[in-house]
């Protein structure tokens, strides 16, 4: 708590500082970290390195430089946890997030997040376990259509429907045909 | 092979069914024709009683499946079931050959999809049998909203039921030849992995126990290619979806009877909840286009009933296993969506013509695409009738002439012209309305059949509301029915449609005019002209209009909850699956209404594409998938989608840029990261909002 009577009185502005400390804190929640004590700590603890910072750069923005503190000190602690687990480091931040979503972290290993270490084994199996693909590997096959001998009745169908695409008037002659046919049996039978 | 056709599918149980079948077109029919015939031949009765006969030939069909079902029923006679061949298995020590579930989704709302997969899932760990099935998520959607919710929906479901490697999911990027596309691509690629494939509907819910069932029945029935299970409708909120779900669960054992009775091991495949032997099925039944275009020809539609003839003309048995309780589906909530589901189905139907004639099929075969077309075109028959009754009753009436009977072969019975046209009337009526009837005294004689309904006197108000809704709707189905069949008879087709489920608040009645002004001036000008004929002709015809004059009022009311759950409350149109639910159809129930962390909603939806890019879960997910299907050729987004997106809002996007960011790992962890430490003035304010939004959630939560 003395960090954050020290940052405080030297900022720009309790505004400033107040803003930093929500945008730290959604970064938190966005984790979903929900243990309130877990969560002032880690929140106090970005802000004072913030405060530190912001000695060097008094022009920069507390909560923009709060945030991206944040972000680091999450990758920092992904490059740790995976590399304890023997995972690879690429993309360390994609990976990293996908690991603590499958290993649900939020419910299960909330008190491991951001801890220096070293972890429990059962949080390391289960960053280890957490994996995620689409399906199993193809096993390629062909289903390939075999042809249908429609009859007589679709071929005869089959070819006049030929006729009508090359020749589209005709189509019409034949749509108004039966059209004018209608109204002669409606004729036929009312007269 | 002709000969053996021949004996094969004359068999005592059809000899039996096709003649009471002819017996009940038969009576009607020689009792309208002589009704002609005494009132003078004339070539408009003729053309008339064409229409009849087919008609009730049509009718007498669906008959003599209630009558043979209910004599089955009764007399408990067994007539060759499926499910006889597993009669005393011990499902325990049974071993299993690997199956598929697959699951096409397009586009429906993915939280009752997974959670139909997640208690299917866990319905199936209950049997000890779970190793055996993987689960397939078949994607074919194309808004970037539900696709991101389904890849997180899906991730969410295998950590939770740590099921990796057994549910799967897979998105298509090219929606080919749409769900048989899309099946034709799972069997391709995963098909030779698995002896047999479940299918079902992005609706359906089978239960564990089922799963495992048809598996074994598969097992023990080397030569059957499909078994098609008879899935109940469920949840239905609405009147309409109430009153459907009440008519398949309380008509349909009587019905299923008659049908398994005459088809056998000739039987149909509907599509979903069934079962399918993997080699056979992509041997024989990838499906070739038709001649012609769409939507006439060109790719087959309704794939079901073809790829059923395949299997049969393969050799390959087809069969329905109707007691299987555990096979559920849903039906649409209102006539919008039942209207909107049959003209699809219609444009498969009549594709079928093509392949009535084709040589091969078995006739039962035949049979089941007759069945489907007729389906459809009776509607235009029975209104051209109608229209040719108008006629006749017009020329009658403009002669001023008195009709002079002359003899007939009903002379015997000393009938009277007008005692005989009511006879015919009231048979017609009690062949349209036997199977309820028989369905009923079924219900009665059936020991507690009744009690899962309500008891007897509910379940009887239940058939009278169904029937009285039935005659409502039966017109306004035949004007839309047939302007289906006509406009694809002349080339007009449909595009792909994602089915709604659930009824929300129903139809607004603006909407509902908006829908049917058509039907309801068609019913103010049948009144019209029946009115200029003669006043008995206007009442005997009045059903017919008023339902049409009606229709907007109908398709209202049938829409709402609000009464659908009035007459749940007076015990009346329930199913047994309400009053003692099936735990796999309660845990779907339990986790689709389970709510959500109170995240940033926009009009109440999550925006998934915008937590794609903000959430650091969700994000990770859709790089991940990113990643594992990324394209050499992938289109890379502009940079300047990036500024747009985190300046002016995801809403200036539109879906095909946001579907390429939602391509692109890089953009998107360049994204997720400006997000977070850009300067909260320079984003959008809905990303301000959403990234507020969790701090809300989490307060919330605890």
């Amino acid at each position: 708590m003395q960090s954050i009577g020290f940052t405080t009185p030297r900022s720009n502005g309790y505004i400033d500082w107040s803003e930093a400390y929500s945008r730290v804190e959604n970064y938190f929640f966005s984790l979903r970290i929900k243990d309130k004590l877990l969560l002032s700590q880690l929140v106090a603890k970005i802000l004072l390195r913030t405060a530190h910072q912001l000695l060097e750069t008094p022009d920069a923005s507390p909560s923009r430089l709060a945030v991206k503190e944040a972000h680091r000190e999450v990758q920092k602690w992904f490059n740790k946890v995976l590399s304890a687990a023997g995972m690879d480091q690429e993309n360390i931040s994609p990976k990293g997030r996908l690991a603590l979503f499958l290993s649900d972290l939020p419910n299960l290993w909330q008190s491991e997040f951001l801890h220096d270490g070293p972890w429990p084994e059962p949080f390391l199996q289960d960053i280890r376990d957490s994996y995620l693909r689409t399906g199993p590997v193809f096993q390629k096959s062909i289903m390939k259509p075999r042809a249908i001998d429609l009859g007589p009745v679709s071929a005869i169908a089959d070819d006049a429907w030929r006729v009508f695409a090359r020749w589209p008037v005709l189509y019409t002659i034949a749509v108004w045909t039966i059209y004018i046919c209608t109204l002669g049996l409606i004729g036929y039978l009312t007269h | 092979m002709d000969l053996l056709r021949k004996e094969r599918f004359l068999n005592p149980n059809r000899i039996v069914f096709f003649s009471l079948a002819l017996l009940l077109t038969s009576l009607p029919v020689i009792l309208f024709v002589d009704l002609m015939y005494r009132t003078e031949y004339e070539f408009d009765k003729f053309i008339f009683t064409l229409f009849y006969s087919v008609l009730m030939a049509n009718v007498a069909w669906g008959a003599t499946h209630a009558v043979m079902g209910f004599i089955l029923r009764c007399f408990n006679v067994s007539s060759g079931r499926i499910e006889a061949t597993i009669d005393g298995v011990d499902f325990q020590t049974e071993i299993l050959a690997t199956t598929a579930i697959t699951l096409p989704v397009y586009n429906e709302d993915p939280k009752r999809v997974f959670a139909g997969v997640r208690s299917m899932a866990e319905s199936l760990a209950k049997t000890g049998k779970s190793e055996y099935f993987d689960f397939f998520i078949l994607s074919d959607s194309t808004n970037s909203e539900r696709w991101v919710e389904e890849e997180e929906a899906w991730a969410t479901l295998c950590r939770d039921l740590d099921a990796y490697g057994h549910i799967h999911y897979r998105r298509r990027l090219i929606n080919k030849d749409r769900k048989a596309g899309n099946l034709h691509d799972f069997c391709e690629n995963w098909g030779a992995l698995y002896r047999y494939m479940v299918t079902l509907d992005a609706d359906s819910i089978m239960s564990g126990e089922d799963l495992v069932k048809l598996t074994v029945m598969m097992e023990r029935n080397p030569k059957v290619g499909i078994i098609q299970t008879a899935p109940r409708i469920v949840f239905g909120e609405s009147l309409w979806g109430r009153v459907q779900q009440f008519a398949n669960r309380f008509y349909g054992p009587v019905f299923l009877a008659g049908l398994n009775f005459w088809q056998q091991g000739d039987g149909n495949y509907w599509g979903h909840n069934a079962i399918i032997r993997l080699t056979a099925f992509m041997d024989y039944c990838a499906l070739p286009d038709l001649p012609g275009k769409e939507p006439f020809g060109g790719k087959i539609l309704s794939h079901d009933f073809v790829e059923a003839a395949l299997m049969r003309k393969a050799g390959y048995e087809v069969w329905l296993a109707r007691e299987l309780g555990g096979s559920y589906e849903e039906g649409p909530q209102d006539l919008v969506e039942h209207l909107t589901r049959d003209r699809r189905w219609c444009q498969g139907n009549m594709q079928h013509i093509w392949l009535l004639f084709s040589k091969g099929l078995m006739p039962g075969s035949r049979a089941h695409l007759a069945n489907g077309i007729m389906s459809y075109g009776a509607s235009l028959l029975w209104l051209i009738y109608l229209i040719l009754g108008g006629i006749l009753a017009y020329n009658q009436e403009r002669s001023q002439l008195t009709i002079f009977p002359r003899n007939g072969f009903f002379n015997v019975f000393d009938l009277s012209l007008g005692a005989q046209a009511q006879l015919v009337a009231g048979i017609t009526l009690l062949m349209l309305f036997l199977g309820k009837f028989l369905a009923l005294f079924d219900g009665i004689l059936t020991r507690n059949l009744c009690r899962g309904f309500g008891g007897i006197k509910k379940t009887f108000y239940g058939v009278c509301i169904e029937s009285l809704v039935s005659i409502f709707v039966a017109p306004i189905f035949m004007i839309y029915h047939s302007r289906f069949v006509v406009s694809t008879a002349m080339g007009k087709g449909i595009g792909w449609k994602t089915q709604k489920r659930g009824a929300g608040d129903g139809l607004s009645f603006a909407a509902s005019i908006r829908q049917h002004w058509g039907i309801f001036l068609i019913g103010t000008m049948a009144a019209w002209a029946a009115s200029q004929i003669n006043a008995y002709f206007f009442w005997w015809l009045a059903p017919v209009w008023l339902s049409l004059f009606l229709a907007p009022l109908t398709s209202y009311w049938l829409s709402k909850p609000t009464l659908g759950k009035k007459l749940l409350f007076q015990g009346l149109l329930v199913i047994p699956e309400e009053l003692n639910t099936d735990p796999v159809l309660k845990s779907c129930q339990i986790y689709d209404h389970l709510q959500t962390p109170h995240f940033y909603r926009i009009n109440g939806e999550h925006p998934f594409f915008m937590r794609a890019i903000a959430d650091p879960y969700v994000n990770a997910i859709r790089i991940h998938m990113a990643k594992e299907t990324d394209q050499p050729d992938r289109e890379k987004p502009p940079l300047y989608l990036r500024y747009r997106l985190l300046h002016d809002g995801a809403a200036v996007l539109s879906d095909q840029e946001r579907k390429c960011i939602l391509r692109d790992p890089d953009m998107l962890q360049l994204l997720y990261q400006d997000l977070w430490t850009e300067i909260p003035d320079q984003l959008h304010v809905s990303w301000k909002a959403m990234i507020n939004s969790y701090a809300a959630a989490m307060h919330l939560q605890n």
